[in-house]
């Protein structure tokens, strides 16, 4: 009796040393080992192991004066049914003798030379760990009852310590990883120059990282982290239609995207996208919003230049088409003088024949003419063609007056062969204007060839007028540049001395097949308005004595 | 045929082709370029038709019909035509054009509307004619013949007239026989014609 009574107090001992060493670590390992050789050495036995259980079945966690080797073994239910025996009563099991209880599974017991075991259910939160094992190896060995209720009591410290320690070991694990994903986050966000903000709806406040305040230009030291703030440096058209959008965000229950300009202290405008999502803290009630926002200047201004590009294309492809219709119109016009002649002076030919009263030189004639006037036919066709045919040249930043100078020169050539002078004004150091070189020269050609024949066409009536270099000559065309600085366009005026045209004329001159010429059909102007129109300039001409047409061009506007 | 074809186009082929075809059939042509020219190359006294392309350089076909009309031309005008030109052809019409073609014209009937129009001319000049020989004879009558005369038109006898006049009627005989002879003709039917003709226009 007295044993049994010294045994307690040794095992109690025990016990309270147990649970003394435990508190110095949270190491699942660490508590595992000294359970084990605490246990082992208050219970006399000659190894000891843990073995976890889980939906997989059984592992050997932890062992005792056992090999290294066997720990993460799996190990089957039939193997330990002792063990599966303590889980299913929650209670110890004791096997005095191994060799003959048919509570353990034989083949086990003898491969570990196994004489007696006690397996103590590990049970924490009501929730199956495991099972602690101390093995016997010299012999039977009856268990006593202050050991059976050592066992009981050290399996519930066991069990409590090793939960508390696995959960430590998992909390550790998720902070870890949690850590380096935030890591891994931060260091996307920096590389793809995000910035982020946390904005506090109770107190209207909100958080940016160092990225957010280079975004919006904002000094870190002066800003007061309101929310008021961060808004006032919205460009103002953008900022009511932003506020709307967290709105909606807020009251739709949805994440929010929005893309707005924010004006930087050196009043540069930068694009700003910004995506964010609410975070609920009661539900339903809004509390914090968070969210990224990223440069998107350069997309904006892509997309800018790409839809300005677009509209020029239609424009430029609706004016094709009408352009197109014209000339369909002015085709079948050019087309009918030739074939009507042909046919007359051939018809011509047959009714001398009927008369009789045709001549070989009379016959060769209309041949010659009906040739020439099948050849008129075909360089109209050419002609049309070759300008349809026309690749548009891309628009370019060009000095307007380089082009008039380059168009004038061509031109001078063929007025000083009808004895017309031609003179420049051109306006010094004027902006670039956005225009297709070739087709601006074309205008400058079209509006000097028309000045050209209203010359000629005058100048049989009217006396030849001195030239102020004394030569005699019979007209002049003046050609000059300036820029309207309100209107910010540049103008090009081409004047002639040739008679002008009255207000009505002046109105039509540039319809097809208006004309007030011998020869040409108005194509030339017709052409022209369009390729101005397609500019973005206008061109008209003025009413009075002497001709005077005018066009302009936008100046080119930095973005 | 007597007369002269007027035909103005802007376009030199197309002009002198039309021209070849007229004066091949042995027409006389005057060609002009415009409708000043014609303006300044025909007048109330010329004889013949105008061919006039209704798109002229200047003054267009439509003004020159009506600068023409103002100043007595009353030469039948023939209008030539494009295509897409039927609005003007129409306003030409009513204004009082007698034909239009649309070029290109087959010579045929460019020849049948031209000669068709040389006679409406013809007879035009023929009616004008006879209308001036009839006041030139009527103008012959002495004041008393012509108080005969306007009796006689309204069917009175010798012995009205005689009566009316407080002449005799052998008197009334004597200047009834005067009027028919300055006026070459055989009876007073003869001499109503020639009274309405001489009054008309």
């Amino acid at each position: 009796m007295n044993a049994a009574i010294n045994q307690t107090k040794a095992l109690s001992e025990a016990l309270n040393r147990i649970n003394v060493t435990l508190h110095s670590t949270l190491d699942f390992h660490e508590v595992a080992q000294r359970l084990l050789s605490e246990g082992s050495r208050a219970l006399g036995s000659e190894t000891a192991a843990i073995l976890l259980r889980d939906d997989a079945g059984w592992q050997i966690s932890d062992v005792f004066r056992m090999p290294l080797g066997m720990v993460d073994t799996p190990v089957t239910d039939q193997e330990v049914q002792h063990a599966v025996l303590a889980i299913q009563s929650r209670q110890i099991v004791a096997i005095d003798d191994a060799l003959h209880d048919p509570r353990v599974n034989r083949e086990h017991v003898r491969q570990y030379n196994i004489r007696a075991v006690l397996a103590a259910p590990l049970i924490a939160r009501n929730e199956i760990i495991g099972v602690m094992f101390f093995n016997y190896h010299a012999g039977p060995h009856v268990f006593t009852e202050p050991e059976v209720h050592f066992a009981q009591q050290l399996a519930t410290t066991a069990a409590i310590a090793l939960d508390n320690a696995r959960l430590f070991d998992e909390r550790l694990r998720v902070e870890k990883a949690l850590r380096a994903s935030e890591q891994r986050l931060h260091l996307a966000l920096d590389a793809a120059d995000m910035g982020i903000w946390d904005w506090d709806m109770l107190t209207d406040s909100v958080l940016w990282n160092e990225k957010h305040f280079s975004l919006f230009g904002v000094d870190p030291a002066s800003f007061t982290n309101q929310v008021s703030e961060a808004f006032s440096v919205l460009h103002p058209d953008d900022r009511e239609r932003v506020q709307a959008s967290v709105q909606q965000a807020l009251t739709q229950q949805e994440p929010f995207y929005t893309e707005f300009r924010v004006v930087h202290p050196d009043e540069s405008v930068h694009w700003i996208a910004s995506k964010g999502q609410q975070v609920k803290g009661v539900p339903g009630d809004p509390l914090r919003m968070i969210g990224i926002c990223f440069d998107i200047t350069e997309r904006k201004h892509a997309e800018q230049e790409r839809e300005r590009y677009l509209h020029q294309e239609n424009i430029a492809q609706m004016h094709r088409l009408h352009i197109a219709g014209e000339f369909a119109a002015l085709l079948a016009h050019q087309l009918n003088q030739p074939l009507s002649a042909i046919r007359s002076f051939a018809e011509a030919g047959l009714v001398r024949l009927r008369h009789a009263t045709d001549t070989p030189e009379r016959s060769a004639q209309a041949f010659n003419d009906i040739v020439a006037q099948s050849e008129r036919a075909a360089q109209s066709i050419r002609d049309l063609r070759q300008f349809l045919a026309r690749q548009p040249q891309a628009m370019t930043a060009a000095d307007l007056n380089a082009h008039v100078r380059s168009a004038s020169g061509l031109m001078s050539v063929l007025a000083r062969s009808y004895a017309i002078r031609v003179s420049l004004d051109l306006s010094k150091s004027l902006p670039l204007a956005l225009m297709r070189p070739s087709q601006i020269e074309q205008v400058v050609i079209n509006l000097m060839e028309n000045a050209i024949d209203a010359i000629r066409l005058s100048s049989a009536m009217n006396a030849a007028v001195t030239d102020t270099l004394g030569g005699k000559m019979k007209g002049t065309i003046q050609i000059a540049t300036l820029l309207d600085p309100e209107l910010n366009e540049l103008v090009v005026t081409v004047r002639d001395s040739g008679p002008g045209l009255d207000a009505e004329a002046a109105k039509r001159v540039f319809d097809p097949l208006y004309t007030t010429k011998e020869n040409g059909i108005g194509m030339g102007l017709t052409i022209s308005r369009s390729i101005v129109e397609v500019h973005g300039g206008r061109i008209w001409a003025k009413a009075g004595s002497g001709g005077c047409f005018k066009f302009t061009l936008p100046v080119v506007t930095t973005p | 045929m007597n007369g002269t074809v007027f035909l103005v186009d802007d376009d030199e082929a197309v002009l002198r082709s039309l021209g070849d075809i007229l004066s091949a059939d042995g027409l006389a042509v005057r060609a002009f370029d415009s409708a000043e020219a014609l303006l300044a190359g025909c007048n109330a006294q010329s004889e013949g038709c105008i061919v006039l392309d209704i798109r002229l350089p200047g003054m267009d076909g439509l003004n020159a019909q009506d600068v023409l009309a103002e100043q007595g031309v009353q030469m039948p005008i023939i209008f030539l035509t494009g295509h897409g030109d039927v609005q003007l052809s129409v306003r030409a019409m009513k204004a009082g054009a007698y034909d239009f073609l649309q070029k290109p014209v087959a010579a045929d009937t460019l020849l049948a509307r031209v000669y068709a129009a040389l006679m409406l001319d013809r007879r035009r000049m023929q009616v004008r004619s006879e209308e001036a020989l009839a006041r030139e004879r009527l103008a012959r009558l002495t004041p008393r013949e012509q108080e005969v005369l306007n009796q006689l038109l309204q069917g009175a006898s010798s012995k009205e007239i005689a009566k009316q006049l407080g002449l005799s009627p052998r008197t009334v005989d004597v200047h009834r026989k005067n009027i028919l002879v300055k006026c070459r003709a055989s009876s007073v039917l003869e001499l109503s014609e020639l009274y309405r003709r001489g009054n008309n226009g």
